[in-house]
């Protein structure tokens, strides 16, 4: 994984800037990266991309243990807006993921907090912790995957489902 | 390349409330009370909504104009709801001038506790060099790295009131004995200094009068006032057609503060005017007129809001008018271009700097007291939104293509 402040960091670091506002989004990002780190919660992961775009982070998500999820794992995408956090990040999976709230191609999630229920208080481990508790208490009122839904109450089908469609992340260039 | 700005990274330490230990109790939550809950700084301009919940002034009016509610509770918001809050403005200069100060002090104290039996001659140098030892300052403020040599004539305090406190610790110069040491952390909390004392700058480590401070720190550490060198060569010479837009004052030193007991902005309705009329509105303000109809309304929207929001704080540490305007300016450079350098193999890098990565995350770690807070997901629970802090010295802009303006 990657994870490193834009390359241009040292040439600008020193003009620096006063508190909030102005290029606040790369100083939130940072430290949003540094709080990811420095709290090491347990089954999710994110970092950005590249060392020289804090915008695009790729991230993990293990499902919860005690849940249909457990020992599966899941890569995201997330992509933050310039204006995050007033706006929330666009998040999807990467890796297939069977679950009544993902599409499984495309890997758009409905979830509300990315959505309308977005606040500006909210934050990457927010989110990755929101979407660790979905995958096990999906939300079968709306789905986006129809069949899952319909499939969550059997839980054997359901998981040969899950299984057949799961992807482990592969360490190797060819993701 | 990774190594280098990942290094820099975590070492450079963003300051947040898991700065300090849980013990000494109070003085994490302290930290992270002072913090506004969306950019995770300490509060600049605090402002109270209806429902009692403070955030920055600028930040709230962001959340605001995205959506009418208050970003923690969601109970319904607007601007017009906003109240100055001295008592937290206040409180926030007092912590930032003691926050340095308390951090050492209890990091002493963790020393002195764990290793208990010490001569004098051994506090000394624990004394001198702890400070600050862990922050690196990105960009030359490594100055604070290389400690002092022991008996060297700098003294360890350094955020302190020149007058008329007297300094409480003092080593000696001619040999080991420490002469005197205060043994509560909280007897050598500096007073608060009156206007005129000089304190020195976290930052910059300058004298700088306790009164200018903030500004001080605002304007990205300045030199000293226009005392006895006029002549000072100042500021880059990156501005451009901002530059003639900012003149107002003559040349050298800080231009007049220009409009600083103004009234707010109105909002306008900008779909009734025409585009001369809003040309008009951007030069009535000395803004740039460059870019399409729809470039000048954003302008001038966030003009508006940057305007609005320095007005809420206290005369003394509102921005002058030009440096809104470098606000302004920085805000556009950031919307427009960010630079993308795209790593091809995605996989192949991560891979290649996985351990490279673990090592320095390891290395990062014992440096804060690792909190394992964030567990709910209700937005008004402390733990969850608040630890994004970032320092005001560490800066990490993405490369960004000069915007043509004006
Ligand atoms: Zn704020
Ligand atoms: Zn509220
Ligand atoms: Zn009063």
């Amino acid at each position: 994984m990657s994870l490193a402040p834009p390359r241009s960091s040292t040439k600008t670091s020193v003009t620096g800037s006063t508190t909030e506002g102005a290029g606040s989004v790369t100083r939130r990002l940072s430290s949003e990266l540094m709080q990811l780190m420095m709290s090491s919660s347990p089954g999710i992961s994110a970092f950005p991309k590249s060392d020289a775009n804090l915008f695009e982070w790729v991230g993990t998500i293990e499902g919860a243990p005690g849940t249909i999820y457990a020992g599966l794992t899941y890569k995201i995408f997330i992509t933050f807006p310039p204006n995050y956090p007033y706006v929330a990040p666009n998040i999807k999976f990467e890796s297939p993921c069977y679950h009544p709230n993902v599409d499984l191609t495309s890997g758009a999630i409905c979830l509300d907090i990315l959505q309308d229920k977005w606040s500006a208080v909210y934050s990457v481990q927010t989110i990755l912790l929101s979407l660790q508790s979905l995958l096990g208490e999906p939300n079968n009122a709306s789905p986006l995957n129809t069949e899952a839904a319909g499939l969550w109450d059997s839980p054997s089908e359901y998981k040969v489902q899950l299984m057949r469609a799961y992807r482990p992340i592969s360490d190797g260039p060819s993701a | 390349m990774l190594a280098d700005s990942l290094t820099q990274l975590l070492l450079s330490d963003v300051p947040d409330p898991t700065d300090f230990p849980k013990s000494p109790p109070g003085l994490r939550e302290l930290d992270s009370s002072l913090r506004c809950n969306i950019c995770g700084d300490l509060f600049d301009g605090p402002v109270t909504l209806a429902c009692g919940h403070c955030f920055c002034s600028l930040c709230v009016r962001n959340a605001l104009a995205e959506k009418a509610e208050c970003p923690i509770c969601r109970k319904q918001a607007s601007e017009t709801q906003l109240r100055v809050n001295l008592a937290i403005e206040t409180c926030v200069a007092a912590w930032k001038l003691a926050r340095t100060h308390i951090l050492r002090l209890t990091k002493e104290e963790e020393e002195r506790l764990t290793r208990p039996k010490r001569k004098a001659s051994d506090f000394e140098r624990i004394v001198i060099e702890s400070p600050m030892k862990k922050r690196k300052r990105a960009g030359g403020y490594d100055e604070r790295n290389s400690s002092p040599t022991p008996g060297s004539s700098k003294s360890p305090s350094k955020i302190r009131p020149k007058s008329p406190v007297k300094a409480k610790r003092v080593v000696s110069q001619q040999d080991d004995d420490v002469i005197e040491i205060s043994s509560s952390p909280v007897s050598n909390a500096p007073d608060i200094p009156s206007a005129a004392d000089l304190v020195t700058c976290p930052v910059c480590e300058k004298e700088v009068p306790f009164a200018l401070i903030n500004k001080h720190i605002d304007q990205r550490c300045p030199p000293p006032p226009p005392s006895d060198n006029d002549a000072s060569t100042s500021k880059d010479a990156q501005q451009t057609a901002w530059s003639k837009l900012m003149a107002g004052g003559g040349g050298k030193g800080r231009p007049k503060e220009r409009g600083i007991d103004e009234e707010p902005i109105p909002k306008a309705s900008y779909h009734t005017l025409k585009d001369k009329q809003l040309r008009e509105l951007l030069l009535d303000h000395h803004l740039p007129v460059s870019g399409d109809r729809s470039t000048w309304i954003t302008r001038h929207q966030r003009w508006v809001m940057l305007w609005n929001a320095n007005l809420d704080k206290s005369p003394n540490l509102r921005k002058s008018a030009n440096d809104l305007r470098s606000e302004l300016k920085k805000w556009e450079a950031e919307k427009t271009g960010k630079k993308k350098t795209v790593v091809d193999d995605v996989a192949g890098y991560e891979k290649r700097n996985k351990a490279h990565f673990q090592a320095l995350t390891e290395a990062a770690r014992p440096r804060k007291v690792p909190d394992k807070s964030p567990s709910a997901v209700a937005p008004g629970s402390p733990d969850v939104a608040s630890p994004l802090a970032t320092p005001r010295d560490i800066i990490l802009v993405d490369e960004v293509e000069e915007v043509q303006i004006g």
